[in-house]
């Protein structure tokens, strides 16, 4: 594991994650989920990263602009910026590891972000979105949800207008970028393969979003798995220590087995 | 101000961001300032506190270093405790940058390292206890009762009993899990020192020369008085080494921003103040 900042600004921090044994001619990149579910899935990415590194995969997991440990405030972090962030980690994978497929891995958020990034110009072998979001009002209805629920555990007075989302300060503008959000718009055509990985009851929420890449010469495939909870479902903000099964689903998809 | 990477440890397992302010601002001769993982959180700690806190301290001319305890967020596996992490972490900018002496921060069960290092390693001089050990003293629970008037209260735990009631089980199995880290029993398992012991330990930091802060929440937090920990260590001389903040509508991990911006200004100006006086270097 090998932590660094890179861009032309040295702005990203990123860590690296190299195979141990013979690596395999294919590099993955983790997009992780948007600020708010930033911090509870941070572990569940850790723990995938190093298991495509144990099934010869160098995987590469960073933070986008304006989070974590990547320079700037969070206020100023916008979709634009972080899908390019996508393209700029893909690159320095690249560079790195001496890699030639690239398959990138987006969760919520960051699911849309990878799409946007590959419908802009990023070739990959494999566009894998976890739990997607596709509907920006939807998914800010979520972060919502799922901040009430936390403002109230933490004893918390739930306001009616909200100048903070998930625990950080949300700006107009991020609230009208995210309702302006659909992720069918961004058709990933220069993926060779775009896998949906979701669980069960997430797929036929799905099934719009597939049959609409569909008409545009797109094939979606379904990677569904059952695991103890999901983000998505927004019931605990440490939701993501509860995925296993996916983890080890992703990692089979991606490394050809079980590492 | 300049973040880098940063690798420590025997094997150079370990791994943080070191923040240096700019050389015009930078205070040479002040510790560096030490975080760490909280619970699960990685380095940047809940809601990136320690990195608004790295960028505040750095503004103001100290330097500090977020780093990930062994096994945990992007550190490697080691084979030391998480104490030793935190002296190899001492021992690095050592010899990173000569400094001999330290400050570090524990924030909830990070407490724990910090008081079992600061306690044997004269190179800390300052600890600051951010929603550390809180004790049950008498007027904690004098106001115990206050809670049945909160509807926050009622409404949550009725939430959490219709709704939630298996959650916590299921996550500490989830834990458990052979797959995961051994670093999550940092947050499952723990053990106060026993309230007599603690009261010794401060006044022997105390007398050591070491400056120590104490700062608490007090909305879902044990520390439910302003005053809840004098009434622990009454009778004990810390000097003015001692200073206590309590922050009552703030919660344990201070979710909202407003809460870290405060909380982080408090460690700034704790940090800075015996450095007041003193010109960049």
């Amino acid at each position: 594991m090998k932590s660094f900042f890179f861009g032309t600004a040295k702005n990203l921090y990123g860590t690296l994650h190299e195979p141990a044994g013979k690596p395999k001619d294919l590099g993955v990149v983790l997009c992780y989920p948007g600020p708010q579910e930033y911090h509870m899935t941070y572990w569940a990415f850790r723990r995938l990263a190093q298991q495509l590194a144990r099934g010869g995969v160098t995987t590469l997991r960073f933070d986008y602009a304006c989070t974590g440990d990547s320079s700037g405030d969070v206020t100023d972090g916008r979709l634009a910026q972080w899908a390019d962030d996508i393209t700029t980690a893909a690159a320095e994978l690249k560079a790195l590891s001496g890699v030639r497929k690239l398959a990138v891995v987006g969760m919520r958020l960051g699911a849309a972000l990878a799409t946007r990034a590959v419908a802009k110009g990023l070739k990959v072998s494999e566009l894998v979105l976890w739990e997607p979001v596709v509907s920006g009002p939807k998914y800010l209805e979520q972060l919502e949800d799922l901040d009430a629920r936390e403002a109230r555990r933490l004893l918390h007075r739930v306001a009616g207008v909200r100048i903070e989302l998930g625990g950080y300060r949300f700006s107009s503008g991020q609230r009208d970028e995210l309702m302006g959000l659909d992720t069918a718009n961004d058709v990933p055509r220069l993926a060779q393969r775009v896998v949906f990985a979701c669980p069960p009851e997430d797929q036929p929420k799905l099934e719009p979003l597939r049959e609409r890449w569909a008409k545009e010469g797109v094939t979606c495939e379904f990677n569904v798995t059952h695991d103890a909870a999901s983000v998505t479902a927004t019931e605990d903000r440490d939701a993501a220590v509860m995925y296993t099964a996916t983890l080890f689903a992703l990692t089979e998809q991606l490394a050809g087995a079980r590492a | 101000m300049n973040e880098s990477a940063f690798n420590f440890g025997e094997r150079g397992h370990l791994a943080g961001v070191w923040c240096e302010p700019s050389p015009k601002v930078l205070k040479r001769a002040a510790p560096p300032v030490l975080v760490w993982n909280v619970g699960i959180q990685h380095h940047v700690g809940p809601y990136r506190i320690w990195v608004d806190l790295a960028r505040a301290l750095a503004a103001k001319g100290f330097r500090s270093l977020r780093f990930d305890l062994g096994n945990m967020g992007d550190s490697d596996v080691g084979r030391g405790t998480p104490g030793d992490d935190v002296r190899d972490a001492m021992t690095g900018l050592e010899k990173k940058v000569g400094a001999r002496e330290f400050t570090l921060v524990g924030f909830c069960s990070s407490v724990d390292q910090l008081h079992e290092v600061g306690l044997k390693d004269a190179r800390v001089t300052g600890m600051a206890y951010v929603e550390g050990y809180a004790y049950k003293t008498r007027r904690y629970w004098q106001r115990w009762p206050l809670r049945f008037l909160s509807t926050v209260r009622w409404q949550n735990k009725l939430y959490y009993r219709l709704k939630n009631a298996k959650l916590f089980e299921t996550k500490r199995a989830a834990m458990d899990a052979a797959e995961l880290e051994g670093g999550a029993g940092l947050m499952l398992e723990r053990q106060y020192p026993p309230p007599e012991q603690f009261t010794n330990d401060l006044a022997t930091l105390t007398a050591r020369g070491v400056r120590l802060l104490m700062m608490y929440a007090g909305l879902d937090s044990t520390y439910q008085h302003p005053d809840q920990l004098f009434d622990l260590v009454r009778g004990s001389d810390f000097g003015d080494r001692l200073e206590l903040i309590y922050m009552g509508g703030a919660d344990h991990i201070f979710y909202r921003s407003e809460d870290r911006a405060v909380a982080v200004a408090n460690l700034c100006r704790w940090v800075e103040q015996p450095h007041l006086n003193v010109a960049a270097r």
